[in-house]
């Protein structure tokens, strides 16, 4: 897949994940990397950038096993962005659509 | 690649970031390890899923510079990223650049110095212990070996001589070694300064 694309969606799946709920890093690397194939090093600086746009609040909190986690909230912005995102995303898979099932007029195949 | 090399890596990678950012980006990643660790995989593992911290680096510098991607680097930004860029490029050759060799340059000097200074003090404590090693050939004269043990030399106190003398330069040595690591944190501070200067008046964008 294009990294380029692949970066597009990886946010969109970041973002659409942390509207359910707060998650920690490893939650998040574990959850997308289980879907769509990327090294999981790339999840923490998109996650790092979205933070810089004030996307997430984020917060430590102990867990059971020791370590506190550095948990992950969508901010308003954050829904904004990911309602955005939502409808480019809806658009792109509707025009994708309308290709694929494009019958040339006249034509029989 | 275990946890710690992998570290090692991306900090030395993200070298001209800001400190408190690399410490923040850091404490992602070590996080990242302790849960691996703690669901049984071992820090290799851990550490091949991330991928290359080659990698990893790579993406943290490029927004750093230029802003976000999903604003659009407009021809501004990056006009004045590059202004901003080729006038400290300017400054730094104009003025820096002069000093900065030559600081250099005296430093490595005076090690060097310190260095054949030593040197010196030992041979001559080698000497006066054993004053018969000067008939070696190559200390030899026109006239034949210098005889120390003949000379009306006080040995003892050539000895304390130079004991005092060799130990006065290894302080000094010790000295310029804490120098040198001064110059090297110096270094690194000014170019993360530079780095910091473009990002941060790059990074803003014109309204």
């Amino acid at each position: 897949m294009n990294t380029q694309f692949k970066k597009g969606v990886l946010e969109l799946c970041v973002l659409s994940l942390l509207e359910k709920k707060d998650c920690y890093g490893y939650e998040i690397v574990e959850l997308v990397s289980s879907t769509i194939e990327v090294s999981e090093g790339t999840i923490y600086p998109l996650l790092s950038r979205l933070n810089q746009l004030g996307y997430f609040k984020t917060y430590l909190k102990e867990s059971a096993e020791g370590a506190p986690r550095k948990y992950y909230g969508l901010t308003d912005a954050g829904r904004t962005a990911l309602q955005e995102l939502l409808a480019q995303w809806r658009q792109f898979n509707a025009d994708i659509d309308q290709l694929l099932q494009y019958q040339f007029k006249g034509e029989t195949s | 690649m275990n946890q710690k090399s992998f570290i090692n890596e991306l900090q030395t990678r993200l070298i001209f970031l800001p400190k408190e950012r690399v410490k923040d980006i850091v404490s992602d990643y070590e996080e990242h390890f302790a849960e691996g660790l703690s669901k049984g995989l071992s820090e290799e593992q851990i550490a091949q899923r991330l991928g290359q911290p080659k990698t990893i680096a790579k993406q943290y510098k490029i927004k750093d510079l230029l802003g976000d991607e999903s604003t659009p680097i407009t021809i501004g930004k990056v006009l004045r990223v590059l202004y901003i860029g080729l006038s400290l490029a300017f400054f730094n050759i104009l003025f820096v650049a002069g000093l900065y060799i030559g600081l250099l340059g005296t430093y490595f000097a005076s090690v060097i110095t310190n260095i054949a200074l030593i040197m010196t003090g030992l041979f001559v404590i080698v000497l006066a212990v054993f004053p018969t090693l000067t008939t070696v050939p190559w200390l030899e004269t026109q006239s034949g070996p210098i005889r120390l043990d003949l000379l009306p030399i006080d040995r003892t106190m050539l000895f304390l001589l130079a004991t005092g003398f060799v130990s006065l330069f290894l302080i000094t040595f010790i000295g310029l070694m804490i120098v040198g690591k001064w110059i090297a944190k110096g270094t690194v501070t000014y170019i993360r300064s530079n780095v910091s200067i473009i990002t941060r008046l790059g990074g803003q964008t014109i309204d």
